[in-house]
Order: C-alpha cells, then sequence, then structure tokens
C-alpha cells in the first residue's frame, strides 16, 4: 500500500494513539507511527430518482427523455 | 462550500466527491444514490480499492447497505435501427428578421426556403414511418436555420397539412423554437389552439437582449420579445425560456430570472453560448466559476417564484450514455431539403455537414445514407477517453456533439467545470451537507 501524501500525514500525525503503518515513497523502510483515526459520520442514504426514458416528450411533463439539445432545449424522444 | 472540486472513483460507477477532504458524498449516478460522509475517509477508500472490495469497515459496511454495491448496467448505447423517425424538425427557411452576436447560423446573406411540396413528402413519409412502426403519435418541430415566424403562412399550411393527413389513431405534437419577436396575439391562439409547446428564445434584461439579440437593423428586440412572451401567456401556450448566456450577461441571470417571474414564465434554460458562427469572435467567453455562481443564484430565486430552471446535460434524474439524438436519430430538415441529426447544422458548407447531414428529401420520400447514420452512433459517452473518469459522465454523456467536433475535444474545460459543479451543488443540496 502506498500513501502519496506519507510525510504529510507523519506530521499530522504524531502523538495520536493508532498504528498505522507507513510506506516510505523514497525508501524503502517501514515507518510505524501513530495517527489518530477520527470518527466518521455518515448522513442518511438518499434515492434520486432516475426517470424512466418516455416515448415522446415535449420537455413540460418532467419525463426522461434522449435528447437535449442544447440550442433549442427541445426534449424530444423516439 | 468553496474550493476545488476533487473526486476519487473507488469502483465502476462510484465516487466519493468533495472539496475539503473531510467532508463529501459518496455518489452512484447509476445506482442513483448518494450518502454524505463527514470525516475523512479517504484511507478507508483506498483499503476498499486495494482489496477490491474485500474488506469490512465502516465504509465498505455503509456502501453495502446503501445498494451501491450491487450491480448496475450501464446506460444502453444508441440502438440504430432502421431509420424511421417519428419527430422531424423543419426549417422552413434561414431567413431571421434577427442577427444575433453569437449565432450558429454565421453570416450568409443568400434566401433558401423549404418548398410546401418538399414538406408535404416530408409529412407524407413522416406518416408512412408512424403507419409501419406502429407509432400512435409523431412530432412536427418548427426549428431554426431562420426564424420560423417570418414564414407563418407556410408553418399554417404545414399544420393544416399534417392534421389533414392524419388519421384518426395519429396524435400530433406540434413545437416551435423562436424568437418571440414576430408573434401577435392571434398567432398566440392559433399555437394555443393547436397545443403547441414553445421554446422562446430571450437572453436577458433590456439592455443583454438588445446587445446580444439585436434586429437586423441593429434596434433593440427587447420590447418584441417581452411582447411575445405576454401573448404566449395570456393565450395559455406552454413554454420555455431559452437563454443563452455570454460573459456579458452571466452577472445579470438573476435578474433575468425575476423578470421571467413578472412576465409568467414557468420554465427557463439557461446554456452558455458556444464560440461557433458569428459566436466565434468577438464574444466575451464564460467564466465558469461565474456562471456556476450566477446559475445557482438565479435557481434560488426561481424556487422562491416557482419557475422550473434548468441547464441541458445536468440533471441528475436523467442518465444516458449519449448526450441528444444527434448519435443518428434525430431527422432535422434544413431549408435546402437535406436531413441532418443535428440541427446545428444549417446548409450544406457548414463545417460538420459532411458528418451530420445523412440524407436527402426525395421525391418519393427519405433517401438516408445508413452507412453515416451508424456512423454517428459513435459519438457516445463511452468513446470519450477523458469521460472515463468523471463522475458526471453518464448525466452529460459528454455533452453536445457538435460542439466536442468543433473544438476538437479541446474546449470543453468550462463545459466539465460547469456541470460537475451544479451535479455537486444539486448532490449537497439533496444531502443538506451545505
Amino acid at each position: 500500500m502506498t500513501f502519496v501524501n506519507c510525510r504529510k500525514l507523519c506530521k499530522h500525525s504524531q502523538g495520536k494513539d493508532n498504528i498505522l503503518n507507513i510506506y516510505e515513497l523514497q525508501g524503502k523502510e517501514v515507518i510505524k507511527m501513530k495517527k489518530e483515526k477520527k470518527r466518521t459520520y455518515y448522513g442518511k442514504i438518499i434515492d434520486i430518482p432516475i426517470k424512466k426514458k418516455s416515448y415522446s416528450c415535449k420537455g413540460d411533463k418532467g419525463c426522461s427523455c434522449d435528447s437535449m439539445c442544447r440550442d433549442c432545449g427541445s426534449q424530444v424522444s423516439r | 462550500m468553496s474550493g476545488n472540486l476533487k473526486w476519487i472513483q473507488f469502483k465502476k460507477d462510484t465516487f466519493y466527491i468533495y472539496k475539503k477532504y473531510s467532508e463529501g458524498i459518496v455518489y452512484s449516478p447509476l445506482q442513483g444514490k448518494i450518502f454524505s460522509v463527514k470525516g475523512d475517509i479517504r484511507s478507508d477508500i483506498n483499503d476498499f480499492i486495494t482489496s477490491r472490495g474485500n474488506i469490512q469497515n465502516s465504509f465498505s459496511t455503509e456502501l453495502k447497505k446503501s445498494g451501491m454495491l450491487d450491480q448496475m448496467d450501464l446506460p444502453k448505447l444508441p440502438k440504430l435501427k432502421s431509420y424511421k423517425p417519428n419527430v422531424v424538425m423543419l426549417s422552413l427557411s434561414n431567413i431571421c428578421n434577427l442577427r444575433c452576436r453569437y449565432c450558429y447560423v454565421g453570416d450568409d446573406n443568400s434566401v433558401v426556403q423549404l418548398p410546401l411540396e418538399t414538406i408535404k413528402i416530408i409529412i407524407d413519409q413522416l406518416f408512412q414511418y408512424a403507419t409501419e412502426t406502429s407509432m400512435d403519435k409523431v412530432e412536427i418541430c418548427f426549428h431554426g436555420t431562420g426564424e420560423a415566424l417570418t414564414q407563418w403562412n407556410k408553418l399554417v399550411d404545414t399544420v393544416n397539412y399534417a392534421l389533414h393527413k392524419k388519421t384518426e389513431n395519429t396524435k400530433i405534437d406540434f413545437s416551435l423554437v423562436t424568437n418571440g419577436t414576430l408573434l401577435n396575439p392571434e398567432r398566440a391562439e392559433f399555437l394555443a389552439s393547436h397545443d403547441f409547446f414553445v421554446t422562446l428564445s430571450m437572453d436577458g434584461i433590456e439592455s443583454v437582449q438588445n446587445e446580444q439579440r439585436p434586429q437586423r437593423d441593429g434596434s433593440g428586440s427587447y420590447r418584441y420579445a417581452v411582447n411575445g412572451i405576454r401573448y404566449l401567456v395570456s393565450s395559455g401556450v406552454s413554454f420555455v425560456v431559452r437563454s443563452t448566456v455570454t460573459g456579458k450577461s452571466i452577472h445579470l441571470m438573476p435578474k433575468f430570472v425575476n423578470l421571467c417571474a413578472k412576465l409568467g414564465c414557468k420554465q427557463i434554460s439557461f446554456m452558455p453560448f458556444s464560440a461557433i458562427g458569428r459566436g466565434a469572435v468577438g464574444i466575451d467567453s464564460i467564466d465558469p466559476h461565474l456562471f456556476i455562481k450566477s446559475y445557482l443564484k438565479s435557481k434560488k430565486i426561481s424556487k422562491r417564484k416557482n419557475i422550473y430552471l434548468s441547464m441541458a446535460g445536468t440533471d441528475i434524474n436523467k442518465v444516458n450514455s449519449y448526450y441528444c439524438g444527434a448519435v443518428g436519430f434525430n431527422c432535422v430538415i434544413n431549408p435546402e431539403g437535406l436531413i441532418s441529426t443535428c440541427s446545428r447544422i444549417t446548409k450544406k458548407s457548414d463545417q460538420l455537414a459532411p458528418i451530420f447531414i445523412i440524407g436527402r428529401v426525395a421525391e418519393r420520400g427519405f433517401s438516408i445514407t445508413e452507412e453515416k447514420r451508424l456512423r454517428l452512433s459513435k459519438l457516445n459517452v463511452f468513446s470519450f477517453q477523458e469521460c472515463r473518469p468523471c463522475f458526471a459522465k453518464y448525466i452529460c454523456a459528454g455533452g453536445c456533439p457538435h460542439d466536442r467536433l468543433s473544438f476538437a475535444n479541446e474546449n470543453l474545460e468550462y463545459w466539465c467545470e460547469i456541470v460537475r459543479n451544479l451535479i455537486w451543488y444539486d448532490l449537497c443540496e439533496l444531502s443538506q451537507i451545505v
């Protein structure tokens, strides 16, 4: 495993509890160091309704269309 | 949230998007799912990637819970069956009463008109296709090259001929793309009585509209466009206002939304201008970050005013492998009677005409070169190498194919920046992290 910013990570992790193995990028030596692992919070899982393709639409029904012409905004599908 | 947008793709269709490490969004466009994250999960993601997903940590648990680890089909490639379109976009002529500074049509003083006899052949062909494919609906869209309303009588004749030819079981939808300046109460009533959906191009408040969309004699078109909107509103015609944004008009977008609200508009579509045609020189370029800022401000106003504001290619509810029907579906007929799949091809001499023109209207109907049409299907997001790592690729589908080919893929950075950020802000709003 390679941490690209390992030097930066080392600097910020001094004196913390959890142990993390870091491979030096420019050498082969394995440095054992301490890093604080902060708690991660996950938000609610939200569904984004993916609209199904419709046969045809004038862009005014809020349905999903194949076409989105940048010049006229016409939203017609087959 | 300020700063540059960054993202890590850790699964084929799943991304961690963030502006600062400690706060971001896990997003799967194809699954249509997101969840926000507070805390630095880069090492968790790294572990997830290196273990090829075979790791147990809070991050992988959350992913599993969300359903993002489930298999998901990629958006389908354009399926080009035999060419039997049920929608045609007609350019009745190349005559326009305005001289918009950035018009993609460019400067051309010749006059070309699509004869009514050719239009009849087109409509006959349209209904024949509908019969052959058992389609119960066809659509006729009156589109640019020139301004459709300069050919009002021909438009009416076309509508009447189509209604005359229609069978009992076939429905016809009509739509119109117009600058609105030639509307009057009678014309608006006609559009209303035939249930037209109208796209009215207007760029902004008075100073912007007059500067960017002058009449042929150089005088302003603002009051005529505003009157056009008023006629549509009072006749009850459904319409969207389509606004081209240039470097000069960016900061006035919110004011334009307010104006539209006062006029009674319900839908606005903003789009940055393309540096093609007359717009290739002399138009102030778009600063993507100013555009994003102004668009978001406009969006807030539009929500308050109950207006639906959009920009093509940024709707997170739609995923696709191709941007528009230019990939081989569209049927755009220019005044010369040539059939192209892109409405920006207005004449045979256009630079990209050899690519998008797939046929012509012959005496007995459409004459199509299938081989050319099939080649267009390659204009899909899976063919665009530079789109591969992007989290927005299935939403914008690589953007306008005409733009891509015009600029040889080199001038897309500002488009990409705008699209990604608008999607990001929609995701932030959904997950309530802004």
